[in-house]
């Protein structure tokens, strides 16, 4: 079973690649599932959209596989909790 | 016919100052234009370093009725074209006027004032617009402008290729000059991409350096936006002896090629095919190419990829050349980058200095070259190219040879 975060990124990851989210696990490379650097900027700018957070430029770069992207938005969440 | 086709004036305007002496100076003394982004509040942007013109006072150099109806790209394209034409010292007749070409690339036009005009219509909720945002907004008002200005009436255009605006421009303007259908032209390019929505669209393709441009260097991360304009005089080699000019350079070839690839992704194959077309046109053997000032954005994907671009068509020869990037040091000017580019290559072969690429920290295995770090270099080479491969693949590459010897 999927945390809400992961159906999220899985949502929008259908919504930018249509068909990729068939069998996918956290393991899988966007490469792997065909994004090339413009899917992957689309799929980040809508998850920044639907999530109302800012990925940095630095991480956007470092992400390989769809779980780099679940973390790092956990990451990011995480951070504005525990901010001021 | 097929005349050789020589440089014979120079304009530039850019974040190294408001002349080609300026410019030069700057790339020579590898002192950089890039600084905290003036024109808005930096806080709202995720970068906030570019390469600005300065200290730019339109009303020092247009007429009050040309102010309102010039678009800031468009009165850099004039600024550089004044300049050029009068380095060149050239004498306008009717006839003269009649077989000039003016081309100029510019890759987004007039942005900032379209955005403030709509700004009236989506923010304040104005229902009109003001009567010269189409004049103003237009990507072709550089040249009209530049044609007006001196009363050129020969054949006179502008090119969109983004990146490679210029590159496309001028090698256009060689070939016209060379086949006879022009007897001069007037031909660089422009641009003045620091409106706020045009600003927040590059950040969001999240190509921009946080802090810098560091062509070739290891922990390079991206690029830095610049503006201006540099405008080349054209003409043939025996008419710019018959009446005596200075000549910079020959403009020997120029080559085309597209990537037909992405619309954004760099390759190898379609600057490959450029840079041979380019030494093929000018009649250059690949072991006479002493310097090439490269693309050299600074992003992460351009630069291994024009190096290994450089390679394929260079061989063991790629280790003997001099590649830099004055990126570094002008910002990437967009549609204007390969006229500015033009500029520096030429002035490098005039005055036998290789400007650097500033800001190099560390080599990068994968842009194993001379990159002519952070430091000018005097070398006196016979020829060099300036490459722009731009996005959506579609790659400009010239090719310049030292002045004709008893050229005066």
């Amino acid at each position: 079973m999927n945390d809400a975060l992961t159906e999220q990124v899985f949502s929008a990851l259908a919504k930018v690649k249509p068909g990729s989210t068939n069998g996918i696990s956290r393991e899988d490379t966007l490469e792997s599932l065909k994004l090339d650097s413009l899917d992957t900027l689309t799929l980040l700018f809508e998850l920044e959209d639907k999530l109302g957070l800012s990925i940095p430029d630095e991480e956007a770069r470092s992400v390989r596989t769809v779980g780099d992207i679940i973390e790092s938005i956990r990451r990011l969440q995480g951070t504005a909790l525990a901010g001021p | 016919m097929r005349r050789r086709v020589v440089v014979t004036g120079l304009g530039c305007i850019s974040a190294l100052g408001p002349t080609a002496r300026e410019f030069w100076s700057a790339l020579s003394e590898g002192r950089t234009g890039i600084q905290p982004l003036q024109s808005l509040a930096a806080g709202s942007l995720r970068f906030s370093q570019a390469a600005e013109v300065r200290d730019f006072d339109p009303a020092a150099h247009l007429q009050p009725a040309q102010l309102e109806l010039l678009d800031r790209f468009a009165q850099f394209a004039v600024v550089a074209a004044r300049e050029a034409v009068r380095d060149a010292g050239l004498d306008w007749t009717p006839a003269l006027r009649e077989r000039t070409a003016v081309i100029c690339g510019s890759a987004v036009g007039g942005q900032a004032s379209q955005d403030a005009q709509f700004v009236e219509l989506y923010r304040r909720n104005r229902d009109r617009v003001h009567p010269l945002t189409i004049p103003r907004v237009m990507s072709s008002a550089g040249t009209s402008h530049v044609a007006m200005e001196f009363g050129l009436t020969g054949p006179a255009f502008s090119v969109a290729s983004a990146c490679s605006s210029a590159s496309h421009a001028i090698g256009q303007a060689l070939w016209m000059v060379r086949d006879g259908r022009a007897d001069v032209a007037l031909t660089g390019g422009s641009e003045a991409p620091f409106g706020y929505a045009s600003l927040k669209a590059w950040e969001a393709l999240r190509v921009l350096s946080p802090d810098t441009c560091r062509p070739f260097s290891r922990d390079r991360k991206g690029m830095i936006l610049g503006e201006g304009a540099a405008m080349l005089v054209l003409e043939p080699l025996e008419g710019a002896r018959a009446r005596g000019a200075r000549i910079y350079a020959e403009l020997a070839g120029s080559g085309l090629s597209s990537d037909a690839h992405h619309i954004t992704q760099p390759s190898v194959a379609g600057p490959v095919r450029a840079m041979r077309a380019a030494l093929e046109d000018g009649g250059l053997l690949p072991e006479a190419i002493g310097y090439i000032n490269a693309h050299g954005t600074g992003t992460i994907a351009n630069d291994p990829t024009e190096t290994r671009a450089i390679v394929d068509v260079f061989g063991v020869h790629a280790r003997s050349l001099a590649v830099s990037s004055t990126k570094s040091l002008h910002g990437h000017a967009l549609g204007a980058a390969g006229a500015l580019e033009s500029v520096a290559t030429v002035l490098a072969l005039h005055h036998g200095v290789l400007p650097p690429t500033a800001n190099f920290t560390a080599p990068d295995p994968e842009c194993d070259l001379d990159v002519v770090p952070n430091h000018a270099r005097e070398a006196h080479v016979d020829a060099a190219l300036s490459s722009s491969f731009a996005f959506g693949g579609l790659n400009a590459v010239l090719a310049f040879r030292a002045a004709p010897r008893n050229s005066g």
